[in-house]
């Protein structure tokens, strides 16, 4: 088909251009001076018309990031299905220390809600360069605080509520109810009773071990409860003093189990913890509360029979008033200071679902000692049911009576404090003696601490 | 290089009049180049530039930023002993896989058995397990208790884990580990360079009296002096960067056993578990340097750019 050639420089289609113009515009000035108010009524409607449910549609359907790791994924995911009117999208990522500084860059992308299972990581996503952790004081009723009581003051930086504990790793003390009747030992209520118990053990019955110290289980077990001042955050000050009475005795006793041979100085994951623990060598064991699901009862790990396992409360050193535990974990929930209030509000529900709701909180998806102290009791009566501890009543009293008990000396740091409690492990594992490891230990946190930016002293 | 120079050039190309050889071969040099042109351009000139802008950044310890940037991870508690760790891996790897290849290449060139060409795809294939994979095929093989070889491991004392992933024996182990993966690769790059001497270098060689033994070192490796070069300037720098293998054993073998081990997982802690992209960036850009260093004192030692006679 030929095109149509118009040829622009006639005279006829110019002039006939012209008249056209001349008309549309004579037109239209005489249509919209009569119906000028009528067309902007009109227009006015439609568009409102058109604005207004949009706007409605995009309050009704505000979209939520949430990260989190898989133990915890369930019950986010049972929230976002229970409320299809919120947008939901629930992923697993545990990685947001990485990420969260290319999100400032961008300043896009932090998800709304965030579960971290590295607790000590709350102080550097609270801090200035990271940004990232909402102050949440407001944003939950004030008798959800109440309830906590002191077991969510991990997450008070200044006095301001930074994060959620999901759960409590608090430390209590496992012990072999069979062996120790067989050996004809008491449980120890005090260190030295345990030291007593152990030495006697190392000596009579060889072979049998009181715990594992090559993946850092001194830090949580013997120097946390100890209240040896590793380091103590106050505002902008770290308190740490490694000659302080309550580290060198913790020190000094492991020492001298591990040269006894009571304490073995490879570490619980081990292969050689296994080979040990399958046979049923192990006596007593200070370790957290998900000791007994996650490493004293699978097969795959100490594979301890039911019925033999008993627990009691961490025990005290000398000078003590109470059985102070440590703690191995305790994963935290944070939301994002970037997201609206709106979403924060939505996120503040999901968390207070995933640690108050009746129903979740003792279903098979919440695996670990919930933190929020009416959802703990229940869980605890629940599991003493399940019947692996020899005496389930007693285990659910201990494990909730020691979460009230976790020593307030160490605290959220803005620095990477796990991995040295990972070396100190190694250390020992690797032969060194406790004091060098220790040593060391201290020395890498101040230098941390001060290149963080604290102000490091020993009071 | 512009669209309009190549233009010219292919126009010049047809035309029927003095067809030049070195345009010929200037053209289709540039055509092969172009797509790594690309990439290096993308992936490496770009991130360098980036690099030395972000190290001079804003950090943690030093608002301000700037060159007290790289003062600062100078002064890192922890720089210290990566550097040394680093240092100790560099000059044990590096010297054990020139030798272990040239060695192996050489006497794959010098005795031609039935089975050749199989003993070389049974060099290239511990280099199929790479990276993680590599690092647990290791753990396996070096386990006291449950490993497959427990058995030899116990007859020389070695019971426990502890005893082998002990923090002086790390630069070994790793060295083995890197060592055993790579080598087939540049085994197989070496025998191709053996190839290239001409079998009257060898014949005349044999005929006044050389031994298999003096063939090897006194002629065939001064003939492929460059691609021992080569090797040596790419091995030394993927030794400088070693860090999948400290820190899969720190993360998921042995946990704590090799922390900031080396100087690019003390990059990767100051970036990823610090936030501070300036003393990471500052970190990366010394290596860097190193290499580049490295790399050009050999270079330009043994003149491998000289083009010319090559058999002489």
């Amino acid at each position: 088909m030929p095109l149509i050639r118009i040829r622009l420089d006639s005279p006829v289609p110019r002039v006939v251009g012209r008249k056209i113009n001349d008309f549309w515009i004579r037109y239209l000035e005489g249509v919209l001076m009569k119906k000028k108010l009528f067309a902007v009524v009109a227009a006015s409607v439609v568009g409102a018309s058109l604005l207004v449910p949009a706007q409605v549609q995009a309050a009704a359907k505000p979209k939520l990031l949430i990260w989190t790791d898989s133990v915890r994924k369930p019950g986010n995911d049972q929230y976002a299905k229970a409320h299809p009117q919120y947008d939901i999208k629930v992923e697993l990522n545990a990685t947001l220390i990485s990420k969260v500084q290319l999100f400032n860059r961008v300043k896009k992308g932090w998800p709304d809600m965030y579960f971290d299972g590295a607790p000590n990581l709350v102080a550097l996503q609270q801090s200035k360069q990271f940004g990232y952790a909402r102050d949440l004081t407001n944003l939950f009723p004030a008798s959800y605080w109440k309830a906590f009581g002191t077991a969510n003051d991990w997450c008070k930086i200044d006095g301001k509520m930074y994060c959620v504990k999901n759960d409590l790793a608090h430390t209590v003390l496992y012990y072999d109810q069979k062996l120790m009747d067989e050996f004809g030992y008491k449980v120890p209520t005090t260190m030295e009773e345990f030291k007593t118990i152990a030495l006697d053990m190392a000596k009579n019955h060889p072979g049998y071990n009181v715990g594992h110290m090559g993946n850092g289980e001194i830090y949580q077990g013997w120097l946390w409860p100890s209240g040896c001042p590793m380091a103590t955050a106050k505002g902008n000050k770290i308190i740490s003093n490694a000659k302080d009475p309550k580290c060198t005795r913790a020190v000094t006793m492991v020492q001298e189990l591990l040269t006894a041979g009571a304490l073995k100085k490879e570490g619980s994951f081990s292969a050689d913890a296994q080979k040990d623990n399958q046979a049923g060598k192990m006596l007593m064991n200070i370790g957290p509360s998900w000791w007994g699901d996650y490493v004293v009862k699978p097969a795959g790990s100490f594979g301890v029979p039911a019925g033999r396992i008993n627990i009691a409360p961490t025990p005290k050193w000398p000078g003590e008033t109470k059985n102070w535990s440590g703690a191995w974990g305790g994963g935290v929930y944070m939301i994002s200071s970037h997201s609206s209030p709106a979403n924060a509000k939505i996120a503040a529900e999901m968390i207070m679902y995933s640690t108050m709701d009746k129903k979740f909180v003792v279903s098979a998806d919440m695996v670990t000692y919930p933190a929020f102290p009416p959802s703990a009791k229940l869980w605890a009566a629940d599991r003493a049911k399940a019947g692996y501890y020899a005496n389930g009543d007693n285990a659910a009293k201990v494990f909730y009576d020691s979460s009230l008990l976790i020593r307030p000396n160490v605290t959220p740091v803005r620095f990477n404090i796990d991995s040295f409690v990972d070396a100190q492990g190694a250390d020992i594992a690797a032969g060194k003696t406790v004091a060098d490891a220790f040593a060391k230990f201290m020395s890498n946190i101040e230098s941390a601490a001060t290149q963080a930016g604290y102000e490091v002293s020993a009071k | 290089m512009s669209g309009s120079a190549t233009h010219r050039k292919l126009i010049n190309l047809g035309r029927p009049a003095v067809k030049s050889k070195k345009r010929d071969s200037t053209v289709a040099g540039w055509v092969m180049l172009t797509p790594f042109l690309l990439f290096f351009v993308m992936f490496a000139i770009i991130p360098i530039i980036l690099a030395f802008k972000e190290s001079l950044g804003p950090s943690i310890q030093n608002e301000a930023g700037g060159i007290k940037n790289y003062w600062n991870v100078l002064h890192d508690f922890r720089f210290t002993s990566a550097a040394k760790h680093t240092v100790l891996f560099v000059f044990i790897s590096a010297p054990v896989m020139t030798v272990v290849v040239l060695g192996l290449a050489l006497l794959l060139d010098t005795y031609r058995a039935k089975w050749h060409q199989y003993i070389r795809l049974a060099y290239l294939i511990p280099g199929c397990y790479v990276g993680a994979a590599g690092v647990l095929v290791w753990y396996g093989a070096l386990e006291p208790i449950i490993g497959p070889f427990r058995n030899v491991l116990n007859f020389f004392g070695i019971e426990s884990q502890g005893q082998i992933f002990k923090p002086v024996y790390l630069p070994l182990i790793f060295a083995m580990m890197a060592v055993v993966s790579n080598a087939g690769g540049w085994i197989v790059v070496q025998f191709g360079g053996l190839q290239e001497i001409s079998d009257e270098v060898i014949e005349a060689a044999k005929i006044d009296g050389c031994g298999n033994f003096q063939l090897a070192t006194k002629i065939k490796l001064p003939l492929i002096k460059k691609n021992v070069v080569y090797m040596v300037v790419l091995v030394v720098a993927a030794s400088v960067q070693i860090f999948a293998e400290p820190f899969i054993v720190n993360s998921a073998i042995f946990r704590g056993v090799a922390t900031d081990w080396s100087l690019n997982q003390l990059s990767y802690s100051l970036a990823f578990t610090e936030g501070d992209f300036a003393g990471a960036s500052a970190v990366s850009v010394m290596l860097l340097i190193v290499c580049l260093i490295a790399a050009l004192i050999l270079i330009f030692k043994t003149k491998f750019f000289e083009t010319g006679d090559e058999s002489k």
